[in-house]
C-alpha cells in the first residue's frame, strides 16, 4: 500500500471512535459514507480519496451529485407498441407517454412491449 | 488528513455560517437600512451613510464588552431569523409541489387542467406525426419534428399532468410511472425498496434530497425580504431575485431527484420483488407489473 494511504489509514484508525461519535449526529448520507469508508478500509482498499468526500465542500454538504448532461436535446422518443402477452393474436395497442400498460381484454393480462 | 477532526468541525461551522448566520446578517442589515430609509428615501445613500456613521460613533463609545455582546446579539438574532425562515420551508415546498391549501383547490384544479390539456394536445400531435410518417419511411426532418414535440411534452410533464405546478408534476409523474409501469404504489412501497437498496443508491438519493431542500431554503429567504418590501421597496426586487434563484435551482434539483428515484426503481425494483419472495431469485430484468402489484398488495395490506 502507498505510504500516503498507510498514513491516512493510520489516522482514520486512530480517530475512528471520536469520528464515529461526531458523525452519528450528522445526516444519514454522511453516516453511510463513513460506514462505506470503514468497510473499504477493512477490505484493504484505498480510503484517502473517500475521506476527502467526508468533508462537506459547499453549503448543502453535497460532495458529489448526479448532474444532467449539457445540451443533449430532446433525444429520440420511444414509440411503444404493445402486443398479445401470449403471442396468440395480432392486436396492437399504444398508450400515452409513461401511461398505463394496455391489457389483453380476454385474459386481463398486461400486453407485452413490442418495440421501443 | 492533518487534524482531520478539527477540519471537520471547521467545515461544519462554515456550513452553519453560510446557511443561517450570513443570510441572517445580510437580512438584518437590509432590515436596518429599510427602517432607517423607508419608502420616502429608499435610495438616499447620503442619508444611509449619515445613519451608519451615527450608529458607528455611538457603538465606538461603548466599552469593549458591550460591543462584543452587541456583536453576539446581532449574530444570534440573525440565526433566529434563519431558523424562522427554515420553519417556512415546509409551506414553500407544498406550494412548489402543487399541494395547495383548501382555499386554492379550485385554482389548483384549473391550472392542472390547463397543463393536462397542453400536454394532451402535444401528445396527439406526436401520435399523428408518428402515424403519418412510419419509422421506416421517415426523413431526418420528420424525425426531428417528432423529437422536438416529444421534448416539449417532457418539458411540460414526464407523464400526464395532475398538479398545478411543474415541480409538483415531476413528483406526480414519479408516482404515476411506478403505478402504470411497475404496478407499485410508491407511497407504501418506497420504504420497502429503501431497505433493499445498496449504500450507493441511498447516498445518491439523500444527496439529491438535500440539494432540493437547500434550493427551497434559498427560495424561502425571499419571504422576509418581500415582507420588508412593505416598509422599504428596494427589498422587493431583492426578494424577487432570491426567489427566482431558489426556484430555478429547486427545478433542477427536483428533476435530478425524480430522475434518480425512477432510475432506482428501474434498476432495483426486482431486488425488492426477490426480497419479498414475489420473484424467483434467478429472475433478471426490470420488475414486471404483475410482480409490482403483488408487492403493493403486501405493502398496503388492504389499507
Amino acid at each position: 500500500m502507498h505510504d500516503e494511504e498507510r498514513a491516512a489509514l493510520a489516522k482514520l484508525c486512530d480517530q475512528l471512535p471520536r469520528l464515529r461519535a461526531e458523525i452519528a449526529r450528522h445526516p444519514v448520507a454522511t453516516q453511510q459514507l463513513l460506514a462505506h469508508i470503514e468497510a473499504q478500509a477493512r477490505a484493504g482498499q484505498p480510503v484517502r480519496a473517500l475521506l476527502a468526500d467526508l468533508l462537506p465542500v459547499d453549503q448543502s454538504g453535497v460532495t458529489r451529485q448526479l448532474e444532467t448532461l449539457p445540451s443533449l436535446g430532446p433525444g429520440r422518443p420511444s414509440e411503444e407498441r404493445f402486443g398479445c402477452p401470449d403471442g396468440l393474436c395480432d392486436r396492437e395497442a399504444t398508450t400515452t407517454p409513461a401511461g398505463p400498460l394496455p391489457r389483453c381484454w380476454l385474459t386481463g393480462r398486461f400486453m407485452k412491449l413490442r418495440s421501443g | 488528513m492533518s487534524d482531520f477532526f478539527g477540519e471537520l468541525a471547521k467545515q461544519l461551522a462554515a456550513r452553519w455560517l453560510s446557511l443561517l448566520a450570513i443570510p441572517g446578517v445580510l437580512f438584518f442589515a437590509a432590515g436596518w437600512t429599510g427602517l432607517r430609509l423607508g419608502h420616502a428615501h429608499a435610495l438616499d445613500l447620503p442619508r444611509l451613510a449619515d445613519a451608519t456613521n451615527n450608529v458607528a460613533t455611538q457603538v465606538a463609545r461603548w466599552p469593549g464588552a458591550a460591543q462584543a455582546l452587541a456583536l453576539i446579539g446581532v449574530v444570534l438574532a440573525s440565526a433566529i431569523v434563519g431558523l424562522a425562515v427554515q420553519a417556512l420551508v415546509g409551506p414553500v415546498r407544498a406550494i412548489c409541489l402543487g399541494q395547495w391549501p383548501p382555499g386554492f383547490r379550485r385554482l389548483a384544479t384549473a391550472l392542472a387542467g390547463r397543463r393536462r390539456r397542453r400536454w394532451a394536445t402535444l401528445v396527439r400531435q406526436r401520435e399523428e406525426l408518428q402515424t403519418r410518417h412510419p419509422p421506416h419511411t421517415r426523413t431526418p426532418d420528420q424525425q426531428q419534428r417528432i423529437d422536438r414535440i416529444a421534448g416539449r411534452i417532457n418539458e411540460i410533464a414526464m407523464s400526464e399532468p395532475g398538479r398545478p405546478t411543474w415541480m409538483g408534476d415531476r413528483i406526480h409523474a414519479l408516482s404515476q410511472v411506478t403505478v402504470n409501469r411497475y404496478g407499485l404504489d410508491l407511497n407504501f412501497c418506497w420504504s420497502r425498496l429503501w431497505l433493499v437498496l445498496p449504500e450507493t443508491a441511498h447516498t445518491e438519493i439523500n444527496i439529491a434530497q438535500s440539494g432540493f431542500a437547500a434550493a427551497l431554503f434559498t427560495a424561502t429567504w425571499s419571504i422576509p425580504y418581500l415582507i420588508l418590501g412593505t416598509l422599504w421597496w428596494p427589498a422587493v426586487p431583492i426578494g424577487l431575485v432570491i426567489v427566482s434563484v431558489g426556484w430555478s435551482r429547486a427545478r433542477v434539483k427536483i428533476g435530478i431527484l425524480t430522475d434518480l428515484t425512477e432510475a432506482t426503481l428501474d434498476v432495483y425494483g426486482r431486488s425488492l420483488a426477490i426480497a419479498l419472495g414475489v420473484a424467483d431469485p434467478s429472475a433478471t430484468g426490470p420488475l414486471a407489473p404483475e410482480e409490482g402489484q403483488r408487492i403493493t398488495d403486501i405493502a398496503r395490506k388492504g389499507r
